[in-house]
C-alpha cells in the first residue's frame, strides 16, 4: 500500500523549545488516523509541520512517497476554530480554495451547489455564517476543506466545541464522507471514544518532545458506528489511559484545551 | 430603516426642544447680557441676518479647506499604511514616529504648519492634514494587521498568494477599523480648518467667529460654531454613510437576490 505521508527522521524546535525529535511515523492511503496526547505536547504542530505552515528543522516530510517542493496548497487543513469569514455567504466561504486557484466563479459555485445537500447544507447557500449552528459551521469548514481538492484532510479537534448529540451525529456523517470521497484523514481528538470508534489506528502521542508514537488498532469491523457498543473496546482505553497518565505526570490529562 | 431608525432620531429632537427652551428661559427670566450668553433666539436670528455673508462666503471657504485636507489625508494616510503592510522596514521606521506624534498636541504644531506653509488655503490644508492623517493611518494600519493569524494560516494552506490574502482577507477585515478612524478624522478636520483660520486668514468661519468674538458680537460668534458644529456632524454623517454601504453591500446584494 501507498504512504500518503510520512515523516522521516523529523525534529523541529520552537526557538530553544523541542517539540518534535527524530519522530518517523507513516500513514498509508485512505486511512482515517486519529491522534491523541495531552495538550501541549505538539499534536497542532504536526499539522502545521505536514501542511508546510511550519518546515522542519531536520528530517523529511513526504506526500505521496515524494518530497514535495512546497507542501502548502497540497493539503487540506481544518483548523480546531471554523474560521469563516463573517461577510461572506455560505457559498462564498466554501468557494474560497476555488477561488483562490483563480477557477471561473460561476464554475466555482457551481460546484460548491453541486456539494452542498451531500454536507447537509442544501438550502442555506446564501446565508450567513452567524446564521449557522456551531454544526453547520463546522461543516461548511469541512466543505471548504475538501474542496483545496487535496486527498489528505487534517482535522485539529474538528467537534470539540459540539455538544454530545451533535458530535456523534457529525461522527457518523464524517465517516460517511470519508468513505465516499476515498480520502485520508487525520484528525486530532480528546475524546478517547471518539478516537477508538472512527479510525483504522490511534496515534499516541505521550512524551515531549514528540520521539515516537504508539499507534492502538481498533479492532477491524464493517460498520465503524457499531463499535460504540463493542466491548472489545474496554480493555484499549484502559491501556490508552495508562499510557498517557504513566508518561505526563507533570501535564494536567487529557483535559479540554481552553 | 424602519421604525427602530425612527425612535432614536424623536428622542434626540425632544431632548433638543427641552434644552433650547430651557437656555430660552433662563436667558429671559435671569436676564443674562446677551453678549456674555444670547438667548438661542438671538443666535437664529443673527444666523438669518448674516445668511449672506455665512452661507455665501465663510461657510464655502471652510468647507473647501476641510474637504480638500481630508481627501489628502485619506491619500497618503491609507498609502502609508499599505507601505507599512507590505514592507516590514517601512513599519519598523514609521510606526513608532506615528504612536509618539498622536502624544504631541497638534495645536501647539499648527502655527509651525502656518510657517511653513503660509496664510494661504495650502496652510489650512496642511493643517487640517495634521489633524485627520493619524486616525486614518492608524485605523487604515490596526486594521490591515488585525485580520485573523490563523485565518491567514489557513489561507496559505490552501495555496494563497500574499496578495491573495491581502485581497480577500485584510481588506475585508480592515473597513470597520478604516472607518472609526475615517469618522474621527471627519470631526477632527473642521477642528483643524478652523484653528487654521484663527492663526490667520480673511475668510471661513473660523476667521468670522473670532472676528465676531473681538467685537463682542455673541449671536454672531454662536451662528458660526453652530455652523461648524452642523459641519462636523454632516462630515460624520457622510463617512457613516459610507460605512453603512461599503459593510452591508454584500449582504443587501444577496438579499435583494433572494426576493
Ligand atoms: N508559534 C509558537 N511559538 C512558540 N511556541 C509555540 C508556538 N505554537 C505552539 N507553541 C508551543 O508548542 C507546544 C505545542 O503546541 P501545540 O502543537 O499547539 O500543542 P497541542 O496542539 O498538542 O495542544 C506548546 O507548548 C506551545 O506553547
Ligand atoms: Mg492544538
Amino acid at each position: 500500500m501507498l504512504d500518503k505521508l510520512t515523516f522521516r527522521g523529523v525534529s523541529f524546535a520552537y526557538g530553544d523549545q523541542p517539540i518534535v525529535a527524530q519522530l518517523s511515523f507513516h500513514v498509508a492511503r485512505g486511512q482515517f488516523i486519529s491522534l491523541i496526547g495531552p495538550s501541549g505536547v505538539g499534536k497542532s504542530t504536526l499539522f502545521r509541520l505536514a501542511s508546510g505552515l511550519a518546515e522542519p528543522d531536520a528530517g523529511q516530510i513526504l506526500l505521496d512517497g515524494k518530497e514535495q517542493q512546497k507542501r502548502l496548497g497540497r493539503v487540506g487543513y481544518m483548523p480546531q476554530k471554523d474560521l469563516l469569514l463573517p461577510w461572506r455567504t455560505i457559498t462564498e466561504n466554501a468557494m474560497l480554495p476555488l477561488e483562490l486557484k483563480s477557477v471561473p466563479r460561476a464554475l466555482a459555485r457551481a460546484k460548491v451547489a453541486e456539494q452542498l445537500p451531500l454536507f447537509g447544507l442544501g438550502g442555506c447557500s446564501d446565508a450567513y455564517p452567524d446564521q449557522l449552528s456551531g454544526g453547520m459551521r463546522q461543516r461548511v469548514s469541512l466543505l471548504r476543506a475538501t474542496l483545496t481538492g487535496s486527498d489528505l484532510l487534517l482535522l485539529d479537534e474538528p467537534f470539540s466545541a459540539l455538544d454530545g448529540i451533535t458530535r456523534m451525529e457529525m461522527q457518523d456523517w464524517l465517516l460517511e464522507m470519508w468513505q465516499r470521497l476515498k480520502i485520508t484523514i487525520l484528525m486530532i481528538t480528546h475524546d478517547i471514544e471518539e478516537a477508538l470508534v472512527m479510525s483504522d489506528k490511534v496515534f499516541l502521542l505521550t512524551e515531549k518532545p514528540i520521539q515516537k508514537i504508539v499507534e492502538i488498532t481498533p479492532p477491524p469491523v464493517s460498520d465503524r458506528r457499531e463499535r460504540r457498543h463493542d466491548p472489545r473496546l474496554g480493555p484499549l482505553r484502559r491501556e490508552i489511559w495508562r499510557l498517557l497518565i504513566r508518561r505526563a505526570q507533570p501535564q494536567p490529562l487529557p483535559g479540554r484545551e481552553a | 430603516m424602519g421604525e427602530r431608525g425612527q425612535t432614536p432620531v424623536i428622542w434626540f429632537f425632544a431632548s433638543m426642544s427641552i434644552f433650547l427652551i430651557g437656555w430660552e428661559l433662563a436667558c429671559r427670566l435671569l436676564q443674562i447680557p446677551p453678549f456674555i450668553l444670547p438667548p438661542p433666539s438671538a443666535v437664529i436670528l443673527s444666523l438669518w441676518e448674516l445668511r449672506g455673508l455665512l452661507f455665501g462666503q465663510h461657510l464655502w471657504a471652510t468647507l473647501r479647506e476641510v474637504a480638500l485636507g481630508l481627501c489628502v489625508s485619506i491619500l497618503f494616510g491609507v498609502g502609508l499604511a499599505l507601505a507599512m503592510n507590505f514592507s516590514r522596514p517601512v513599519q519598523r521606521i514609521v510606526y513608532p514616529y506615528i504612536v509618539i506624534s498622536q502624544t504631541i498636541p497638534i495645536i501647539a504644531l499648527s502655527p509651525i504648519f502656518i510657517l511653513w506653509f503660509g496664510y494661504s488655503l495650502s496652510g489650512k490644508i496642511a493643517i487640517t492634514i495634521l489633524f485627520t492623517f493619524f486616525p486614518i493611518v492608524v485605523g487604515t494600519y490596526d486594521g490591515l494587521r488585525a485580520a485573523d493569524r490563523e485565518m491567514v494560516d489557513l489561507m496559505k494552506t490552501m495555496g494563497a498568494t500574499r496578495w491573495q490574502i491581502f485581497c480577500k482577507l485584510q481588506i475585508p477585515s480592515a473597513l470597520p477599523s478604516f472607518f472609526s478612524g475615517l469618522k474621527v478624522a471627519a470631526t477632527y478636520s473642521v477642528a483643524g480648518a478652523t484653528i487654521g483660520e484663527w492663526l490667520g486668514a480673511s475668510e471661513g468661519l473660523g476667521y468670522f467667529g473670532r472676528r465676531a468674538s473681538g467685537n463682542f458680537q455673541a449671536p454672531a460668534l454662536f451662528a458660526s460654531v453652530l455652523l461648524l458644529s452642523a459641519l462636523g456632524m454632516l462630515l460624520f454623517g457622510l463617512a457613516h454613510r459610507a460605512e453603512q454601504r461599503f459593510m452591508q453591500k454584500s449582504r443587501r446584494y444577496q438579499q435583494s437576490l433572494r426576493e
